[in-house]
């Protein structure tokens, strides 16, 4: 195999006295889909935010093709693309004010920009919003701008957090097939999502931290050694510490009196 | 890009030498600066701000042009200044004290808004931007923003200088400007940096709010006041000048400054200030860009990222609803059910609102200012020529609380987050009325409450029990002219309605038709309200009246409810 595209060496971060990553370890390489689970506060934004160069106090090693990120933040950035759940847009700017902006952050020509954010925004069926302010957008149509937005400068490293949140079920479609063909092309994805049936089907490994560590990793056929169990079975059976399949009897007997 | 724009934008990349051996991308720097300024050539400016509230108003363009005729016309206001005082020195502070504050106020309200930005940390920091461009980036934008402020707002005093000394003069003041600038920029920084150590951001824009909304008050109670001044011989003689103590007043700096310059006067003290008004700007400045900045961006990235301290379970006051006020008002005054909802929502919703308060509660203070100018009114000289009116003016201004139900009543129906209202439309509610009879008997106990209480008090302690039921019978007279008009109007549910300018033309006629109203029946009251048999008789009527309205307000269905879309 060759040189992993991200390598994290024992990583550890603590807000304040609280310890949100207790050492996780995890190399990824080109061509991989890696699905990133856990449930909430397992610590997969902190991990998705220190690989972005979003936060830089943290212990470990750290590394995106070879560079690494405490270093040379803006050099792993640079190959980084970064697609954020509904996250905010400055949206009194059109789509193409906007990718043409982030565009010239990566150092792209105007007009490789142009002609790349005229095709995506075409394939998401957007063509028609291309010069349409966005503060009247939908959901949907805000994070098709932000797929376009990470993917603009043809990144080779490629991370989504919960990249399906608003869309379609066409928009879908379109980008979990993406997703595919992207790493076919020998890029490296780093999926983070709670939707387990989507995690299933387009990851070819799949992480699952909690409580700020790696509790499994492997291809889905790998995690599902007892045959026949869902990921999202799988997750609740390596997640859940308490009975808490009672949660669904409490609430029941809520409504007895 | 207008052209404004697009000239300011050449001149901030002038030095694009300078900046590349800082080790800036200066392309990039270009892109951030560029989006910046289209951006706020979009974003309503505090005139603008209340026309454009959701996607229905008109798009904003151009709003830089906006920014600047409006501190065009502050600079015009601030040559009032120029009235005061028999010297230079005490027209220049005026003048200064003028500038710094409403600099400030401009800059406070957008260092929230434009230029600190956090959604930056989001979509700039990701990309391959070095923290140099980026924070570069943001003074260059600051400086900009504030060049778009400055020029205009000093462009009147510069004429006037020029025409009535001469040219250097009013190169003189806008050079003094530039200094009382940096220094407002300093003062923001500290006080923002002061305040965000205590408290969070939200609760920031809340104090903010409760500072314009002082600055609004205070303004009016200005302009009801000075005028009284104006008459004085004071007021001409009136002189700063030769006063030492004056060194602790930062306008005065920059006057002394140019007095100092212009008149070469060399009196210690007002040698000293020239000498401030130039270097404290300098050291302000140097703190603002060694300690200050560096420590508010921590912040501001602590603010954006998960980094702010978890959500602590805290119980709101109130919230417990029964052993609270509003629940024992609630229980006094409504019914089960939708109407007691109406009115602890409503009630909670008022205290809570940022909104709403901005847009109430300086009228609560304007009618502070005109109850306490009338009382002045009344008290001072004309007591003696007319007993008989003298004895009704007391209680006049209990018909002045109309200025403030108006205002509250008005805006219940309006709320930022009006979409939430898809509660009341799924709830199997058969008619609506008692929301509305609940919200209204919420806002109008609420703010009856806020002056009457107090008046009663003040009239109780200083003129007799027998004023009491002339006083009640006015505030009974109010809230049935306010329940009736709510009747006869259009109904809306609280807080279920974007903020829309439109339908001026309709609220104005409400408008008059409330003071008209209001107006007879303080006119009948006068007529009667020595008698004080049909005093008493008019309590029993107007209580039996307000009771017959809120029966029928009750009864509001849903196809008389205005909807929001």
């Amino acid at each position: 195999m060759s040189a992993p595209a991200i390598s994290i060496k024992n990583l550890r971060k603590n807000y304040g006295s609280k310890t949100v990553l207790h050492g996780i370890n995890l190399d990824v390489y080109p061509g991989q889909v890696l699905g990133y689970i856990g449930p909430n506060g397992a610590g997969k934004s902190t991990t998705v935010k220190i690989l972005c160069g979003l936060i830089s106090d943290y212990e470990g090693e750290v590394t995106v093709q070879g560079i690494d990120i405490k270093n040379d933040p803006v050099g792993a950035k640079r190959r980084i693309g970064y697609i954020p759940e509904l996250a905010e847009l400055y949206d009194v700017l059109t789509p193409s004010e906007f990718l043409h902006f982030m565009g010239s952050l990566y150092g792209l020509e105007k007009d490789v920009c142009e002609s790349r954010l005229t095709r995506i925004m075409g394939a998401f069926g957007l063509q028609a919003n291309l010069h349409q302010r966005m503060d009247t957008f939908s959901k949907g149509m805000r994070q098709k701008v932000l797929l376009a937005s990470g993917l603009l400068h043809n990144p080779d490293i490629i991370i989504l957090d919960e990249p399906l949140s608003g869309l379609d079920a066409n928009s879908v479609i379109i980008v979990k097939e993406l997703i595919g063909r992207l790493a076919k092309d020998g890029k490296t994805i780093f999926y983070c999502s709670h939707m387990m049936d989507v995690v299933e089907k387009v990851s070819d490994r799949i992480v699952l931290i909690d409580g700020g560590r790696v509790v499994a990793d492997g291809s889905f056929e790998e995690l599902n050694q007892q045959g026949n169990q869902s990921l999202e079975q799988i997750f609740a059976r390596l997640t859940v510490k308490d009975a808490h399949h009672n949660a669904a009897d409490d609430l029941m007997q809520a409504f007895e009196q | 890009m207008n052209r404004i724009n697009k000239a300011l934008l050449a001149l901030a990349l002038l030095p694009r030498n300078l900046y590349r051996r800082w080790g800036i991308d200066v392309s990039q720097l270009s892109a951030i600066l560029t989006a910046k300024l289209i951006m706020d050539d979009r974003r309503p400016n505090s005139i603008q701000a209340n026309r454009h509230q959701r996607g229905d108003g008109k798009e904003v363009k151009n709003a830089t042009i906006g920014t600047i005729i409006l501190s065009t016309v502050m600079g015009l206001v601030f040559l009032f200044a120029f009235a005061f005082g028999n010297d230079h020195v005490t027209r220049l502070t005026v003048y200064f004290g003028m500038f710094i504050i409403m600099l400030c106020m401009l800059l406070v309200s957008d260092f929230t808004s434009v230029l600190i930005d956090v959604r930056d940390n989001q979509i700039i920091l990701p990309k391959p931007v070095n923290d140099r461009t980026f924070i570069v980036s943001r003074l260059l934008h600051v400086f900009l923003h504030v060049c778009k402020l400055v020029f205009p707002m000093s462009l009147p005093g510069m004429v006037f200088l020029a025409f009535d000394s001469n040219p250097a003069a009013s190169l003189l003041l806008l050079f003094l400007a530039v200094f009382a600038t940096l220094f407002s920029v300093f003062l923001i920084n500290a006080v923002y940096i002061a305040i965000l150590r205590v408290t969070t951001p939200e609760r920031f824009k809340s104090i903010i709010s409760y500072v314009q909304i002082a600055f609004a008050i205070l303004i009016y109670a200005g302009s009801q006041l000075l005028p009284r001044f104006e008459e004085t011989a004071a007021f001409d003689e009136f002189t700063l000048a030769d006063k030492p103590w004056m060194l602790l007043v930062p306008p005065y700096w920059f006057a002394a400054a140019f007095d100092t310059v212009f008149s070469g006067s060399s009196k210690w003290f007002q040698v000293a200030a020239a000498l401030m008004a130039v270097a404290v700007p300098l050291l302000s400045i140097y703190l603002v860009v060694k300690y200050l900045a560096p420590a508010f961006n921590q912040k501001l990235a602590m603010i954006a990222g998960s980094e702010g301290p978890a959500v602590k379970t805290v119980v709101s006051p109130g919230a417990q609803g029964k052993s609270s006020l509003s629940g024992i008002l609630a229980r006094w005054l409504t019914k089960n059910g939708a109407e007691r909802a109406g009115f602890l929502f409503t009630w909670k919703m008022m205290a809570r609102s940022r909104e709403f308060k901005v847009r109430v509660y300086p009228s609560i203070g304007y009618l502070i200012v005109m109850m306490v100018a009338a009382m002045f009114r009344s008290h001072g000289g004309s007591e003696a020529d007319d007993g008989f009116f003298s004895g009704f003016k007391l209680i006049l201004p209990v018909y002045f609380i109309n200025i403030i139900l108006i205002a509250a009543v008005g805006q219940i129906a309006y709320s930022e987050k009006y979409k939430a209202a898809w509660m009341f439309f799924i709830s199997p509610l058969e008619r609506p009325g008692p929301l509305i009879s609940g919200a209204l008997k919420a806002t109008v106990l609420k703010f009856c409450s806020v002056i009457c209480i107090p008046f009663i008090l003040y009239r109780l302690l200083a003129g007799s029990p027998a004023e009491l039921p002339n006083i009640l019978l006015a505030i009974f007279n109010q809230v049935l002219i306010i329940f009736g008009m709510s009747l006869i109007g259009s109904s809306r549910l609280p807080f279920a309605n974007p903020f829309i300018e439109a339908n001026r033309g309709g609220q104005l006629m409400r408008l008059l038709l409330w003071l008209l109203l209001s107006g007879i029946v303080a006119l009948i009251h006068f007529l009667l309200f020595r008698n004080m048999f049909a005093v008493g008789a008019g309590l029993v009527l107007t209580a039996l009246g307000i009771w017959f309205v809120a029966q029928q307000l009750r009864k509001i269905s849903w196809e008389a409810v205005e909807l929001a879309d």
